[in-house]
């Protein structure tokens, strides 16, 4: 199953990092990190309010205080954790590349 | 009561020392306490001779450390190094006698501390080629060993346990009064390991706080420095008599002392912003003086003659973040040192464009860079915040620092310069898709070992084009890439068995193992290559690349099993051969690990930007 998820994010990430290939211009590499900072603290807010986040997976998760996402390196590394974890039929990778290409529009469609 | 039991165990002590001194005496005699008699079959006991016993030399080893301490006071105070170097000609063999007797400790330092912290600057040579004479040195040396000795030592129990070394000569210790006298008694005193981690960790500090205040941590000059040859000569003296330069590269070899500093989350960051720095040579002199006023008509020229010491700098970093990785105090501290000097290299980096840390203290990024890779790849995403904490949260996971992209930008900018510096960090990168497949496959996280790579591989590759290397300077990156590629490929895989099962936090000590033969300066370069070049087409030189890696790593998970009697495999090891690119094209449909292996290889290839 696994396996499965890593063709899918393979093919999100051609499409991410196509731009890094590119030797004429150089990437908004600083715009590209702040949407998907925001992105990423949304789309975990969105799965956790919406209960999609397993309380195992949250326990003792110094990131999660009073429900409310708080945006570290803590959740850096449990994000890492979690890349091709699948919450509401999507690996949480593959929630925060869709927040982040529409972001700042992106809403939580849960 | 307690004062006479101590009286009582100090006589015991002096007849007991008494007693195997008189033993020893006998025995240089040619006694021995069992002998045979002539003509008589088995042992007979022999009477020891009679023997005359110093009662000085004997008496309690605490007076001893009081007289020693006295003798070396009065030498000292003469400030005569003519003088000193007599009245201490017995003190090493004392010094070195009495090195693990608590008593002579506490009594010698307690006495001596602070002046003969500053024995070197009392016994140098005010004349000739050598800054000490050879008794000086066994001097310091004698000394330099009882203070690491004496800072290991405890005493008291319970609550009440502490160094046995007195307040006033630690004190004196970090006053930085004479830091460079104190440097040298650690210069020729033992090796690293022979200290205490947290002592040596102080005298560190102190060390670098009395360098960035300016005073005084170069030996004294000589007289009047009247010629060029002078001058450059005291350069060379100031680089071999480096005292700043003699703790940082003690408390390398100890390992956890630098750890101590650097990875101390309160002080750790200003410590690593005093190491990363352009700063790690010799003043150098200004020429001008040396020069006809026709030629310099006056004013303050750049300094030249300028000795390169960042050698133990380099040494230190490294150390700081070599701890082995997992769940230990030491593991944590290694894991803050990795974030504060990637903060410290990211400030120089914005604080000074343009200008390059010395070659040796970039390899130490290099190292840095290369031994937690992973971590870094977790980190290149996100620009939240950095701190050093445990994968995932969770508390029975190995330490891992986090960086912020922001940060991690500045560190490789600094760290990889030249276009063979990219092509070797790429080539070791590339070199970790064997075990990013298998971790990836294994780890009981869902975590995407390849992707990260890729992610970090991305900012690698930004950093580059911000250089705008030419045509002709792709070639070297070329050639280094695969230089290191196949010295990770044929030193690295293979020596790790993938069978254990795969505990949290495997993946991260897998990479780190792997990652420190390809950085090793030693590894072959050469005409392996040219033979391996030799013998392979366009084709196969691709295979080499990446599908190798990738067909290790689906081994070493387990995916994979080769027949027996496979060519391109023995013992575990995938070859590069014909019989490999055949096995390949056979294969490149059947699903390993729920995907084909033309599904890994083009990831791979994507990971790595490889794909043609």
């Amino acid at each position: 199953m696994k396996a499965k998820n890593l063709a899918v994010i393979t093919m999100c990430l051609l499409v991410l990092l196509a731009g890094c290939t590119e030797e004429r211009r150089s990437p908004p590499a600083d715009d590209e990190v702040t949407r998907r900072d925001a992105a990423l603290v949304a789309v975990v807010q969105c799965l956790v309010d919406h209960g999609e986040v397993p309380p195992a997976h949250l326990s003792h998760q110094p990131w999660l205080r009073d429900k409310k996402v708080r945006p570290g390196a803590e959740l850096v590394t449990w994000r890492s954790d979690h890349g091709d974890t699948i919450y509401a039929g999507k690996t949480l990778q593959a929630w925060e590349d869709e927040a982040t290409a529409g972001w700042p529009g992106w809403r939580c469609p849960l | 009561m307690p004062g006479l039991i101590a009286a009582a165990l100090d006589d015991v002590r002096d007849m007991d020392a008494r007693t195997t001194r008189a033993y020893e005496l006998a025995r240089e005699q040619g006694w021995s306490a069992l002998s045979r008699a002539p003509g008589v079959p088995g042992l007979t006991l022999d009477r020891p001779p009679s023997v005359r016993l110093d009662w000085e030399a004997t008496g309690q080893s605490g007076n001893q450390g009081k007289r020693d301490a006295e003798t070396l006071a009065a030498a000292l105070a003469a400030k005569n190094p003519e003088e000193a170097r007599t009245a201490l000609l017995g003190l090493p063999e004392s010094l070195q006698r009495h090195l693990a007797d608590e008593d002579y400790q506490a009594a010698f330092w307690a006495g001596a501390g602070p002046l003969a912290l500053r024995a070197a600057r009392a016994l140098y040579e005010r004349t000739g080629s050598a800054l000490f004479s050879a008794e000086s040195v066994s001097v310091l040396r004698a000394l330099g060993a009882s203070l690491a000795a004496a800072g290991q030592m405890r005493v008291g129990t319970g609550k009440d346990r502490r160094p046995l070394l007195p307040d006033a000569t630690r004190a004196a210790l970090t006053a930085n009064s004479d830091p460079w006298s104190v440097g040298m008694l650690v210069k020729y005193g033992p090796e690293g390991r022979s200290w205490d981690s947290r002592f040596l960790a102080d005298l560190t500090r102190a060390m670098l706080d009395a360098r960035a205040a300016g005073k005084t941590i170069w030996p004294p000059a000589r007289g009047p420095l009247e010629t060029d040859a002078d001058a450059s000569r005291h350069q060379r003296l100031m680089a071999e008599y480096d005292a700043v330069g003699a703790v940082l590269q003690r408390a390398a070899e100890n390992g956890m002392a630098a750890r101590h500093v650097l990875g101390d989350q309160t002080t750790g960051l200003k410590y690593a912003r005093m190491l990363v720095s352009d700063s790690w040579h010799t003043p150098g002199y200004d020429p001008g003086p040396f020069l006809s006023s026709y030629v310099h008509p006056g004013g303050v020229l750049p300094p030249i003659g300028q000795v390169d010491l960042s050698a133990p700098t380099a040494a230190f970093l490294k150390a700081a973040v070599s701890a082995e990785r997992g769940t230990s105090a030491d593991a944590k501290e290694s894991a803050w040192s990795v974030v504060h000097i990637v903060q410290a290299t990211a400030e120089f980096s914005k604080l000074h464009p343009g200008t390059h840390l010395p070659e040796e203290i970039r390899g130490s990024l290099l190292y840095v860079a290369g031994r937690y890779l992973p971590d870094f790849a977790q980190s290149v995403n996100h620009n939240f915040a950095s701190g050093a904490l445990q994968q995932g949260n969770k508390s029975t996971n190995p330490w891992v620092p986090i960086n912020k992209l922001d940060e991690l930008e500045g560190f490789f900018t600094q760290a990889l310069q030249k276009p063979e510096e990219f092509g070797a960090f790429k080539g070791l990168m590339a070199s970790r898709v064997s075990v990013a497949v298998a971790a990836t496959i294994h780890d009981p996280s869902d975590r995407n070992y390849l992707r990260e790579m890729g992610g970090l591989f991305g900012l690698i590759q930004r950093v580059e084009n911000t250089h705008h290397f030419e045509g002709e300077l792709r070639v070297d990156e070329e050639a280094a890439k695969n230089q290191m590629l196949l010295a990770t490929a044929s030193g690295g895989f293979g020596a790790l068995s993938f069978s254990n099962p795969f505990g949290p936090g495997t993946m991260a000590q897998i990479f780190t193992a792997l990652g420190t033969p390809a950085l090793n300066e030693a590894f072959d370069t050469g005409h392996a290559l040219k033979a391996l070049k030799a013998n392979m087409d366009a084709s196969r030189h691709q295979v080499f690349q990446v599908e190798v890696p990738v067909v290790q790593g689906l081994v070493d998970a387990g995916a994979v099993h080769p027949r027996p009697n496979a060519s391109w495999v023995s013992n575990g090891r995938v070859i590069p051969n014909a019989a490999l690119v055949d096995w390949i094209s056979l294969h490149a449909d059947t699903r390993y690990a729920g995907r084909s292996l033309t599904d890994w290889i083009t990831e791979a290839q994507t990971a790595m930007r490889m794909q043609q």
